[in-house]
This record gives structure tokens, C-alpha cells and sequence, in this order.
């Protein structure tokens, strides 16, 4: 027999059953949480692995079909527990599953077994032994801490939303009642009357707060998404420029809640649709970019002043423009670029072609173009267009990539 | 759930268990909230473990799991004396008979098996000692420092085992750990003291790990035959068999133990009656379970098959040695590579030979250089070299104190 005072868990008061083989205690109803450091220690190895690993973990597909769910699983490889194992991903021996058993997932059937407790309810857990949950928010604090949208220009102010301004004036009509107001106006009626005291409140003595369009102090700012849809974009195309704008949409709904987004998908005509047919619709047909950029020129024009908007345009294309196209295209986006505060031009391939003639002329001027080869370098064209808050991030990026 | 209807279900439960026969020894149980339980679960069902960022990790996955209602634990038993029994607080009352009745089960398997009968029966002081030294070396070293060397330690503390046997006092280990906790050369005593620790745990753990299958099978035959053996009300039946169904569930291509030991316990029952069930009880490991009683027909009647990470199928009626002959592998060394050191020629020359006896299964080439660079920087502190086999050819690995570099020193005989 030994001592139970010895642990930590606290036992409450036994009951004694048959023969007094079998005690029940009811346990500690407010237990000292003995994980509590290795939880803690567990989160901040985490939050240093995204920090390192942010460029891969940006563009994780499960990033991209989670929404909404805000926690998803991922491989970290830092928070693998270094073990000598079998190579579970060898093809010459055989496992065993039951039937209708597919092929071994990566862990194997046993997986690092971590069940060395008896017990278990059976299944298995939710996330792979290897994978680690991680927040969204989390994630996107990292992202976000590096950018910022350049060139906002907080003079340019836009009207805010009715409700969304300050209540500065008064009147008759209105939802929220001004009591002191009204008070003031019966007082001042009776005065007028000779009897300068507050009685007989008539309706014509309410007043009402009045919700004033102020403008935004943060500035206006619309952001507009161009994105090739033609048969011509692949899945790994449209899957990093979904994804780089799933990162834009996301930073600059929390940065800037007020930015409007405008989503323009096109092929060889350019239309705009809502963010889920933008995201999650696919099309087909030949390419013409200067069929978008007319449309995001005009769209500009008609809903979005110059002097009151900062205006941000970002187009993804696999830079297979109609050979017809390319003198349009170019004066289009010229034309533009010229109206906004950011043309950001993102050309896409998975092989060593060279780059479009249009990415050409946009490098040549200068502007913001950037060539995007792999799933890490989505990280870079957000840096890229929306600027790296902390310099010493982008050259740490840069070092990564050579290295 | 109160303390008061767990009694009583335990009052059915033990008479059932009585009059079947099986031996009943004194446990507490415990009611915890499922939080608690998934805290229990990632400490391999202690109350208390050292301090390790790991368990953190643990936890999170049961919970996550729990959140997303993909797997629940209801239970949690120490092999302890007397025995430590945890149970889910919000555990549907019908449930908890079936629960206490597997309960029961493992502490008879705890206290009859061969596997169990060194293990320490005090582990759980045993291992809050371990957590207030380890917590004073964190204090005294720095948590880094004492991390860093967790970390490499733990890569080695799954060699710790040929036998289930205790060492005597003055006898020479026969394992990994136990080689390095003794002979590593530049050790501080407080490392020395860490590996020890780790060598105590790991050893208590590995029967556990040895007997997975026949545990759960053993403890799933029981329960069944204890519940048959009460009277039950409809919604307990209900319960009953919802429970015993989740139980036995098939999650392709993950093997299920409860599953598995089922099929592999009855068996044993049906082919060799009271003697069969006492072997299952007292001597048989995983293997030798699945050795004794995985007949062609057991192979049939469970499904089971052998799948290929390539695509080649195969029948499994024609092929039940292959799945037998998987399976034994499987279980093998609880699924652990089998790591040996060349005593003789580390000692003397200072360098650690490894020796990986391959059966057939080659190691995780890229976590092999990782753990051969922790265990050479952290732990031995020289140079450190592994023998193995990669794609049939005989192969050394050898960390000089600064790089891994690998040589190909022939063809490997098969």
C-alpha cells in the first residue's frame, strides 16, 4: 500500500463498496492544472514555428479550405519529435489495414504510437500524430505583422456608412431620443409662452440625435482583385492566386475594416462576381487582361472618386495573354495604373519560361511585378505588394530563399 | 455521474466478476472531468509526469480530437497497487457499466501477467519524484539546457528493453539507455541522474506497450462476459451494445487493438478453452497472441489484409501467412527498431558503435541523422556511428562531432 497524499491529484472522500475492494472519490472538483507548462511551452514552440516556417505555412492548402473553420492542422516539422523509426513510407513491405483499407497513411497504422496508457475509446485522434492544430489567427497575426498597405493617402476621405459617423446635430425626427434636448426645447417653447418651466411635453418638443455621414479617419480605400481564369490557368496557378488573395481579402478585413473589396474574374471577357463564385468557381476560355483592367478602370470611375479613394489593384494571370491583346492590355493597364495608388501585376508559372511580354514592360517601368514559381512565394508577393513593415524581415526572407 | 451510483454499478459489476471467475482486486476510482481524463491520457495515464513541451502536444491532440468529437476516452487505469481507475465524469450513466466492467478487466491483467511482474507498484510517487527533481534541475540549469538534453534523452528512451525482466543490483544493463546512463563519457551527474529517470519510465511503460493488444482483447472478452452475466434493463442493453460496437469499430487501414485482441482472446477460448484463457492471461504477449491463435480462419473472419503502399492487392483468404507474417512485424518490439551497442569497441575507443539489427524494415533515413546528431551532441558527446541497412545495402552513419556523413560499406546479405 502506498501512499496516495504522494500525488498531486487530490482525492476526495471515499465511498467504500463490497468488501471494500473498490473505493469511488469524486476528484478534486478544481484541480490544479499540472499540464499548464508543458501547454504553455508546447504554444510557444508553435508560435516560433510559424514565425520560421511562415513562408510554406502561408500558402497550406488547408489554410485555403478551412474558412470559416479557423483552426486547421498542419505539419510543423520543428515540433516532430526526433525518434528512430521504421521508414514509414516504404513501398516494398506490407501493412495491414481492414477491409476496404486504403494505403497506409503517412505514421503508419500504429503512428507514433503515443497510447501507452491503457484505455482509449477506440478511435484515433482527429489530427494526425504529426500534425499540429493551429489557430488561423494565429497564423495571420504572423502574416500580418510584416504588412501594411503602402501609399495610403489619408487625405483622400470617403463618405463613411449612414450609422457608421458621429452624432453631432439634433432634429425631429430620429431613433435615439435627446432627452436634455428635448427638455431644453420644452423649457424654451414655455418661456416664449411666459412660463419659463418644463411641462407639457407636446411632440413637437422631441429631439432627436441625427447620424451624421463624417468622413473616415483611416481614409477610403477600395482594393480590386483581378484573376485569369482561363483555361489556361491551372490548378496551381489559380491555387496560388487564390491564395494570395485570400490573404489580402483576410488582411485587410482586419487591418482595415472599411476597404472595399472588388472581385473581377476574368477570361476573354472580364466580369465582376462576389467573393465566393471568385474563390471557388472556375472557368475556361482564352485570355484578353485588358478586358479586366477596362472593367476595373471603369467600376473605378463610376463608384470610386479619385480624390476620395486610395485605389489598389492586384492581378494574377499565367501571362498567356492573347498575342492580339498585349498592346491593349498594356495601354490598359498603363492607363490604370496611372488612376491608382498600387498596380500590383502578379505573373504565375510552374516551369522556367520566360516571363510575358506584359510582366516586361511593368518590370522595365519599374513598377510592381513579381514572378511567382512556387507555393513559398506567395509569402513574397504580399510582402512585395503590400511592403515589409520590418526590413530585416524581407532580407531574412530573401537569405531563406537563396539558402 | 456521483461516487454513490458508481458504487452500486460496481456492487452488479463485481458480483458478475465473482461468480465468471475473474480475480478482482482493490481499486480507486476516480471521477474527473474529461479535460482531467485528456490530461491523464497525454501523461500515459499518470496523475503527474515531468515538465516536457511533448505532453502539451499530447494534450492538445485529445483535445482537439474530443472538440471535434472524432475520438472520447472514457477511462484511464495505472497499473499501480492498489490500482488507480479514472473515469469521465459526463459519461452517460448506461455507459459507465460497461466501462467499470472493462476496468476490472485490466487490473486482473495488471496483477496476473508475466509482463507485469516487475513493474514498479508505486510508480506514481515514483514519478511526482521524478517531476521535483527534474523541476530543480530546471531551476538549477536553466529550462533550455534541460530541455535540449530531454529532447536527445528521449530519442534513446525507447531502447531500454530487450526483457520485461528487472535487473539485479551490479548487473551490467542490457539496453541502450542503461549502456549510456552509465558510460556516457562528460555527463554531469544530474544527466546521468535525467537518463535514469527516463530509463525507470520508460521501462514501466514498455509491458504496456508489449501487450496493447491482448490487454484491450482481454479486457474487451471480460466486459462482454461480465455484462452477460447481469441483468440488465433495455437501455442499458442499448448502451451495452452501442458501446461494444464503437469498441470493435474499423477506421481503415488503422488497427484496432480492441478489435484485434477480441478476435485473437476468443480464439484462444474457443481452440484451447480454460487453458487458452489462462495463457492469454498470464504469459502471452502481442506476438505471441497473434502467433498462437491467428489462424487462417481468424484471418477470414476478421477482414483482415495485407495493403501495399504500391498498388498490388492481395487476396486475403490466399494469403493468411502474409498477413500473419505483417501483423508478427508489426507488433514486433512493439513496433520499435531493435537497437543494440557494441559494448567492447565504445568503450575503448571512445567512439559509440550502434548496431540496428534489421528485420527486413529500413529505418526513417532523414529522422535517423537528426537523432544520430542529438544523441552524438547531446548525450554521448563524441563521435557516434550506426550501422544499418538502406535499400540492401549495408550502410554507416557517422557523426563526427560536427556533421553526419553516411558510406555505403557494402552489400547488404539478405
Amino acid at each position: 500500500m502506498r501512499h496516495r497524499s504522494d500525488t498531486a491529484v487530490g482525492y476526495g472522500v471515499s465511498t467504500m463498496t463490497q468488501f471494500q475492494r473498490f473505493t469511488v472519490g469524486a476528484g478534486d472538483p478544481d484541480p490544479v492544472n499540472v499540464l499548464a507548462s508543458d501547454q504553455r511551452r508546447h504554444r510557444e514552440k508553435i508560435e516560433q514555428a510559424i514565425r520560421h516556417n511562415l513562408a510554406d505555412m502561408v500558402a497550406e492548402e488547408h489554410v485555403l479550405v478551412t474558412r470559416g473553420e479557423r483552426r486547421f492542422a498542419t505539419r510543423i516539422e520543428h515540433l516532430k519529435e526526433c525518434r528512430i523509426r521504421y521508414d514509414a513510407h516504404q513501398g516494398t513491405w506490407a501493412s495491414l489495414g481492414w477491409p476496404e483499407g486504403q494505403n497506409r497513411p503517412e505514421g503508419g497504422p500504429e503512428g507514433e504510437s503515443s497510447g501507452r496508457g491503457v484505455g482509449g475509446g477506440g478511435a484515433e485522434a482527429a489530427f494526425g500524430e504529426e500534425e499540429t492544430p493551429v489557430l488561423l489567427e494565429d497564423l495571420s497575426q504572423a502574416v500580418f505583422s510584416y504588412l501594411a498597405l503602402p501609399d495610403l493617402d489619408p487625405e483622400r476621405m470617403a463618405k463613411g456608412e449612414g450609422g457608421t459617423g458621429a452624432l453631432g446635430e439634433v432634429g425631429r425626427k430620429g431613433t435615439r431620443w435627446a432627452k436634455r434636448q428635448t427638455l431644453w426645447a420644452n423649457l424654451t417653447k414655455n418661456a416664449y409662452l411666459g412660463q419659463p418651466r418644463i411641462n407639457d411635453l407636446a411632440p413637437e418638443d422631441l429631439r432627436f440625435w441625427q447620424w451624421s455621414d463624417a468622413p473616415q479617419p483611416g481614409g477610403g480605400a477600395v482594393v480590386m482583385a483581378l484573376m485569369d481564369t482561363s483555361g489556361s490557368m491551372g490548378n496551381f496557378e489559380k491555387y496560388l492566386a487564390k491564395s494570395f488573395f485570400f490573404w489580402t481579402a483576410e488582411f485587410l478585413r482586419q487591418l482595415y475594416p472599411l476597404v472595399d473589396l472588388v472581385f473581377i474574374a476574368h477570361d476573354v471577357r472580364a466580369r465582376e462576381v462576389d467573393e465566393d463564385t471568385f474563390f471557388h468557381r472556375g472557368a475556361s476560355g482564352g485570355t484578353v487582361s485588358s478586358s479586366a483592367y477596362l472593367l476595373a478602370y471603369q467600376i473605378l470611375e463610376e463608384r470610386y472618386a479619385q480624390e476620395q479613394y486610395n485605389a489598389y489593384v492586384f492581378h494574377f494571370s499565367d501571362g498567356g495573354n492573347l498575342t492580339s491583346d498585349n498592346p491593349t492590355a498594356l495601354a490598359s493597364a498603363m492607363r490604370l495604373q496611372e488612376r491608382v495608388n498600387l498596380f500590383g501585376y502578379g505573373e504565375i508559372h510552374d516551369t522556367d519560361r520566360s516571363p510575358s511580354q506584359l510582366y516586361q514592360a511593368l518590370h522595365k517601368q519599374g513598377r510592381r511585378a513579381v514572378l511567382l514559381r512556387s507555393k513559398e512565394d506567395v509569402l513574397g508577393a504580399l510582402v512585395e505588394f503590400f511592403g515589409a513593415a520590418d526590413p530585416r524581415f524581407e532580407t531574412a526572407l530573401k537569405e531563406k530563399k537563396e539558402g | 455521474m456521483t461516487e454513490n451510483t458508481v458504487s452500486a454499478m460496481l456492487d452488479r459489476v463485481g458480483e458478475s466478476a465473482d461468480r465468471l471467475g475473474l480475480p478482482l482486486y482493490s481499486t480507486h476510482f476516480e471521477l474527473v472531468s474529461t479535460c482531467q481524463l485528456n490530461q491523464l491520457a497525454s501523461y500515459g495515464g499518470m496523475p503527474v509526469r515531468y515538465r516536457h513541451w511533448s505532453f502539451g502536444k499530447l494534450f492538445g491532440h485529445y483535445q482537439t480530437a474530443y472538440d471535434f468529437r472524432q475520438s472520447r476516452i472514457y477511462e484511464m487505469v495505472i497499473n499501480h497497487d492498489p490500482a488507480y481507475a479514472f473515469l469521465d465524469r459526463t459519461m452517460e450513466p448506461t455507459r459507465t457499466l460497461v466501462v467499470l466492467a472493462h476496468v476490472l478487466a485490466h487490473v486482473a491483467y495488471f496483477r496476473s501477467h508475466a509482463a507485469f511482474a516487475h513493474t514498479a507498484s508505486d510508480e506514481v510517487s515514483v514519478m511526482v519524484e521524478h517531476r521535483r527533481a527534474m523541476e530543480s534541475y530546471q531551476r538549477r540549469y536553466g529550462r533550455q539546457t534541460l530541455e535540449a538534453f530531454v529532447d536527445a534523452a528521449l530519442v534513446m528512451a525507447d531502447f531500454t528493453a530487450e526483457s520485461v525482466r528487472n535487473r539485479s543490483v551490479g548487473e551490467e544493463p542490457d539496453d541502450l539507455l542503461g549502456f549510456l546512463a552509465l558510460y556516457a563519457p562528460g555527463l554531469d551527474a544530474w544527466q546521468r541522474h535525467i537518463l535514469t529517470m527516463l530509463h525507470q519510465e520508460a521501462r514501466y511503460f514498455w509491458p504496456q506497450q508489449l501487450t496493447k493488444v491482448a490487454n484491450e482483447g482481454y479486457a474487451t472478452f471480460w466486459h462482454r462476459r461480465i455484462l452477460s452475466g447481469l441483468r440488465l434493463t433495455a437501455d442499458e442493453v442499448l448502451a451495452m451494445a452501442k458501446t461494444n460496437a464503437e469498441l470493435v469499430q474499423v477506421t481503415p487501414p488503422q488497427l484496432n487493438p480492441y478489435r484485434l485482441g477480441y478476435l485473437l482472446v476468443q480464439q484462444a477460448q474457443m481452440v484451447d478453452g480454460e487453458r487458452g484463457m489462462l495463457r492469454v492471461a498470464k504469459e502471452l504477449f502481442d506476438t505471441g497472441l497473434v502467433r498462437e491463435y491467428l489462424t487462417a480462419d481468424a484471418v477470414r473472419i476478421s477482414g483482415l489484409q495485407v495493403s501495399r503502399t504500391d498498388p498490388a492487392k492481395v487476396e486475403p483468404e490466399k494469403n493468411w501467412t502474409e498477413v500473419k507474417q505483417s501483423l508478427l512485424a508489426d507488433l514486433d518490439h512493439a513496433g520499435l527498431p531493435r537497437l543494440t551497442v557494441d559494448r567492447k569497441t565504445s568503450l575503448n575507443t571512445g567512439c559509440l558503435q550502434l548496431i540496428h539489427c534489421h528485420t527486413g524494415r529500413d529505418l526513417d533515413y532523414p529522422m535517423l541523422t537528426q537523432a544520430l546528431t542529438l544523441v552524438a551532441e547531446q548525450i554521448w558527446r563524441g563521435e557516434v556511428v550506426i550501422t544499418t541497412k538502406y535499400r540492401g545495402m549495408a550502410h554507416r552513419l557517422r557523426h563526427d562531432g560536427e556533421t553526419v556523413r553516411d558510406e555505403v560499406i557494402g552489400e547488404a546479405m539478405t
